[in-house]
């Protein structure tokens, strides 16, 4: 238990009430080690956002406790979880991560802006040379691929220096070039920078950049694999 | 087609909520005003028809130049000799023929002082046959005697009068003490909408308010069935030239027409505002269809790829504003009905005792304002419907389909164009004195031009605004300002509104500052007297505090102002009279031509540049046509330097006082040995008894005159005030419209990490930019304005261009406050958003 970035106990999280109540986490327990590249894999409707957004404090659970480190995120009002999103926890969506009206550069500061906080000066350095786009820093998202894109919100995910970065399909949009380079990136960011990163993954092929997948069917925990390959994982898919 | 609008109504209800608001609040605004006057007018009218009851006909002096114009009764007709009394009465038929007197006096409350200083106090004379009278004894007795006097009900109930009380009454040979000994009513009310109502017996009101041997009517009635036509005729036949004969019904028509005549002007004054209202709303409407538009272009670009036409989406669009339109009309409709009926029971509040009536809602208010409010949707919907129409039906495949910048240039050239002929328009109106509609319809053009022209402001502006804003809020001040020049068209237009506004109370500033700083100096130049009089409102000094004033030792040269109307041929002017000795010695009449001493040989001076222009020698005869004496041939005697509180004609106050049925002092003008609070003390002290003279020095009277100038701009300000409300409306509309848009940006934003309060505070820096803008835009062509109209008027009373700089600052610090203050919901619909539905919004 020790070193944990984020933990689940008990996860229960129900939508909607009476006939037409549905559950969505079935009392989940799970636990992410810091410094480590988890992915969280399952068929559509498993579960996989759900408790991403409820470890990230973007939403609450109905019953059970998520803790970021050894913070409980029950206890938080509006403003500390809003907090916590900005200075321990990285996200990176699917679609539409940055603020249209903001450079890159400035997206990518965003958390620390909003936390009236300068940047460190040579983290930032490192993380615009691992992301390889300090000739866009300048420009509009607009202007930005798509690939462009997420990587600068790989980048926003790491400036803060979290206690974990989490990525919902962070390529499920990407050509399987762009795709790669995001997952090289978040495999670097755990390798070279020490972060945490868990993200949910369709894709055997980004799993096995993984360290350990975490497998949920119907709202639970149904297995799990460490130091997966992508062969590995499609026979375990087969499974199902 | 028709489904899809009524669809897209019901879908988009509460953003259109806020659109019928402007048009609620601009019909409401119309209807109110048609309502008010409609119900004030009914109410007279009736009112004089009630009590106009008993008189079967009414001889009088053909008024020379037309009508009851100027709502003073009889003033404008000439009197009737008291002795035609006795040949009317001796007609046949004629049952009663009573002697009727209307003139002006003052009375005195409890305390000593006028009992009103805005309206006048009226005296009549007590006609013995009731049924004529068109006032009723509520108690006591009719006035009878040199002392005896009436007073109606309503002034009596405020001022505590009762039977029995000393009273005393400026009359024209100043005060005079008289025993109430009667209570009366007006019809059904306390009084006639305010004024006070006195009665005294024939010879006593012709003392005090006519003159002897002279009546203002004579009022008739007949044997029970005679027929009006039998009558009028038999009284005809036996009048003199110069009097005619119509009936009681007629003449009270017309008596109601000149108290409601002073009605339709307030009625204009308040459309005019209304009217500005609407074109303030315009903005609004015009925006928020824009935004709607943009909004559902994948929408619209569906219906186009499954075959909609694109007349069918225009058509869409301005079916959806037309019916905004007309519900927004028919709530104002309603609205306004209780608007009047609010100020109606706020002025017999104030102590305008109105009749009970029920409020008239005429077929014409429900017209004019449906029409007016359906239509002002319409037109302002007419641009976003047939940019709806030209959306491509590839428009709905792209995610990222903004508004294409193509017509940038088209914009430029035709907002240029917009603007300079309305700006040619104002200057015609302006300088070429082509009218006030002309000046309307210029600074209407000038408006939109410089809107379809604000939308190259909004960048360098709002950046120019908004650079302290980071260093102030940090990112979320850096992020109001994207936002603000995100959209340009639409921070223009949503400033726009604000610029109207204030741009129109920026212009009536400047007007009053320059007129305010003018006044000392035209004072100055036309004024030599070291104290002036006067009366409050619309009261004026009974001519005989002159002679009592004359009396105070130190006092060396007294002289009235009085004034009257005059005709030249049908032409209507204004004579000034003044005292032939001590005029020129109070009032600077600097002479061209001729002498100012003519005055006291009974003839006329004209101003200068009025002379020159009419082609007046000295020596020549103007033939004066006055209403009370017909035309007199004066003899010019001189010319003097225009003087603007003398007017362009003047005589003496005893050729005025021989040519008028009543002289009545607007001013007294004195020059004194001394000025000083002892012989403000003396003058005071010798005018105790008249009870509403102010006694005021050049310089108090200077600067009262500027404290009212005061009071009129804030009467402006406060009927600008809705404008200013409907634009604030629009800039809520603008934000929750805009937050909406942004919905998952938002979401996006509060992911990671930013709180409630800076997201507010994001809203908020970009209300105010907008605001600011608006102001700043409104603020400079408002002044631009204000300046264009004071050079246009510079021959006459303003002489000096003064900027208000304080109203201007005033102004920008409360659209800075207002601005923030209309974030206040948006930005809290914005914080209360869930952030993961936020976010995944489509
Ligand atoms: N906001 C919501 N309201 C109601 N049901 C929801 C909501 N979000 C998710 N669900 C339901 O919860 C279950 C899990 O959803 P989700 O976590 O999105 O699954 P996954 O990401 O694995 O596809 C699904 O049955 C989904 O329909
Ligand atoms: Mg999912």
């Amino acid at each position: 238990m020790e070193n944990a970035a984020a933990q689940a106990v008990e996860a229960v999280k129900i939508y909607g009430r009476g006939e037409t109540a549905v559950t969505a986490l079935d009392s989940v327990d799970v636990t992410f080690q810091a410094g480590r590249f988890s992915a969280i894999m399952g068929p559509s409707g498993s579960g996989k956002s759900t408790l991403m957004h409820c470890l990230a404090g973007l939403d609450r659970l109905t019953s059970g406790k998520v803790f970021i480190g050894d913070l409980d995120l029950g206890s938080l009002d509006d403003r500390r979880l809003t907090a916590v999103r900005r200075d321990r926890v990285g996200f990176i969506f699917q679609t539409f991560n940055l603020v249209p009206t903001l450079t890159a550069l400035e997206n990518l500061t965003l958390p620390l802006t909003l936390a009236g906080r300068k940047p460190d000066r040579a983290w930032l350095d490192s993380v615009v040379t691992t992301l390889g786009i300090g000739d866009r820093l300048k420009h509009k998202p607009l202007e930005l691929s798509g690939g462009q894109q997420q990587r600068v919100a790989v980048g926003r995910a790491l400036v803060t220096r979290p206690q974990i970065i989490f990525g919902d399909e962070p390529t499920g949009n990407l050509d399987s070039r762009s795709s790669r380079e995001v997952l090289k990136l978040l495999r670097n960011a755990v390798d070279q920078l020490g972060q945490t990163v868990v993200i949910v993954t369709h894709d055997p092929g980004a799993a096995g950049f993984a360290d350990r997948v975490v497998f949920l069917g119907d709202g639970r925990i149904v297995d799990e694999m460490t130091d997966p390959t992508a062969e590995r994982v499609i026979d375990r898919m087969k499974l199902d | 087609m028709f489904k899809a609008t009524i669809k897209s109504l019901m879908a988009h209800k509460l953003r259109l909520a806020l659109t019928a608001l402007a048009v609620v609040l601009g019909v409401a605004f119309v209807s109110g005003t048609f309502v008010l006057t409609d119900t004030i007018k009914h109410t007279f009218n009736a009112l004089f028809q009630q009590t106009s009851a008993g008189k079967d006909a009414v001889v009088r002096g053909v008024a020379p130049y037309g009508g009851n114009g100027n709502g003073d009764f009889n003033a404008n007709r000439p009197l009737t000799p008291e002795s035609l009394v006795a040949t009317v009465r001796s007609t046949p038929g004629v049952t009663a023929a009573d002697a009727n007197v209307v003139g002006l006096v003052t009375l005195l409350n409890k305390s000593g002082k006028s009992v009103s200083s805005h309206a006048p106090t009226l005296a009549f004379s007590w006609l013995p046959d009731r049924k004529l009278s068109v006032l009723n004894l509520r108690r006591g007795v009719a006035p009878s005697g040199p002392d005896q006097m009436t007073i109606d009900n309503g002034t009596a109930k405020k001022q505590h009068f009762n039977i029995g009380d000393q009273v005393t009454v400026v009359g024209n040979q100043g005060p005079r003490q008289f025993t109430v000994v009667g209570i009366t009513g007006f019809g059904s009310t306390d009084n006639l909408g305010g004024a006070t109502v006195v009665t005294f017996d024939l010879p006593t009101v012709q003392q005090i308010a006519g003159k002897s041997g002279y009546v203002s009517e004579i009022d008739v009635s007949a044997v029970p069935g005679t027929p009006s036509a039998t009558l009028l005729s038999a009284i005809g036949d036996r009048l003199p030239k110069g009097f005619e004969v119509v009936t009681g019904a007629e003449a009270a028509a017309q008596q109601a027409n000149a108290v409601t005549q002073g009605l339709n002007q307030f009625n204009t004054i308040l459309l005019v505002f209304a009217g500005i209202a609407l074109f303030v709303g315009a903005f609004l409407i015009f925006n928020t269809f824009s935004i709607l538009v943009g909004q559902r272009t994948r929408e619209l670009a569906l219906l186009r790829a499954i075959g909609a036409s694109r007349r069918q989406i225009n058509m869409s669009v301005l079916g959806e504003a037309a019916f905004t339109g007309l519900f927004g009309a028919a709530v104002g409709l309603g609205v306004g009905v209780g608007l009047a009926a609010g100020l109606y029971s706020l002025l017999s509040a104030l102590g305008v005792d109105l009749p009970r009536s029920s409020l008239q809602f005429e077929a014409r208010t429900a017209i004019v304002g449906l029409i007016v409010g359906t239509l002002v949707t319409l037109v302002s919907a007419v641009l976003p419907a047939l940019r709806a129409g030209r959306i491509p039906p590839a428009a709905g495949l792209r995610e990222d389909a903004v508004f294409q910048e193509t017509s940038l240039r088209r914009r430029a050239v035709t907002g240029g164009a917009v603007f300079l002929v309305g700006a040619l328009v104002l200057a015609v109106g302006l300088f070429a004195s082509a009218g006030i509609l002309a000046v309307g319809i210029g600074a209407a053009l000038v408006f939109i031009g410089v809107a379809m022209l604000a939308p190259f402001a909004v960048k360098p502006l709002v950046s120019f605004l908004g650079r302290p804003l980071p260093a102030l809020a940090g990112v979320t001040g850096q992020l109001g300002r994207e936002n603000a020049v995100r959209n340009p068209r639409r921070t223009a237009a949503t400033a726009s509104a604000l610029m109207v506004g204030l741009a129109l109370v920026a212009a009536i500033a400047t007007l009053g500052q320059s007129a305010t700083a003018s006044f000392n100096g035209l004072f100055d130049q036309s004024v030599k007297a070291d104290y002036v009089l006067s009366a409050g409102g619309f009261t004026t000094v009974a001519p005989a505090a002159e002679g009592t004033l004359a009396a105070v030792p130190g006092i060396t040269a007294v002289s009235g102002l009085s004034q009257a109307e005059w005709h030249l041929g049908r032409v209507g002017k204004q004579v000034t009279g003044i005292d032939p000795v001590a005029g020129p010695q109070v009032m600077t009449l600097d002479m061209v031509s001729g002498s100012a001493a003519a005055l006291g040989r009974g003839e006329v001076l004209i101003d200068s540049t009025v002379a020159k222009n009419d082609h007046y020698r000295v020596g020549q005869v103007l033939p004066m046509g006055f209403v009370a004496t017909g035309v007199r041939p004066v003899v010019i005697g001189g010319t003097f330097k225009t003087n603007q509180f003398l007017g362009n004609y003047v005589i003496s106050s005893q050729l005025l006082a021989a040519n008028v049925n009543q002289v009545r002092d607007q001013l007294i003008a004195l020059r004194s040995a001394q000025v000083g609070p002892q012989m403000t003390a003396a003058l005071q002290n010798a005018l105790h008894s008249y009870g509403n003279v102010k006694v005021q020095t050049a310089a108090q009277f200077k600067s009262d005159q500027k404290k009212q100038l005061g009071t009129i701009l804030a009467i402006v300000y406060a009927l600008l005030g809705l404008s200013i409300v409907i634009a604030l409306i629009g800039v809520v509309n603008t934000l929750a419209l805009s937050v909406m848009e942004r919905t998952r940006e938002i979401g996006l934003l509060r992911a990671v990490g930013m709180q409630r309060r800076q997201l507010k505070r994001t809203i908020r820096s970009e209300s105010l930019l907008v605001s600011v803008m608006g102001a700043i835009l409104g603020l400079v062509l408002g002044t631009g304005l204000g300046v264009a109209v004071v050079s246009a008027l510079g021959t006459s009373f303003i002489t000096t261009i003064a900027i208000p700089v304080t109203t201007i600052v005033v102004v920008l610090i409360l659209s800075a406050i207002f601005g923030v203050g209309a974030a206040v919901w948006p930005a809290r619909r914005a914080a209360k958003l869930d952030v993961l539905e936020a976010i995944y919004t489509i």
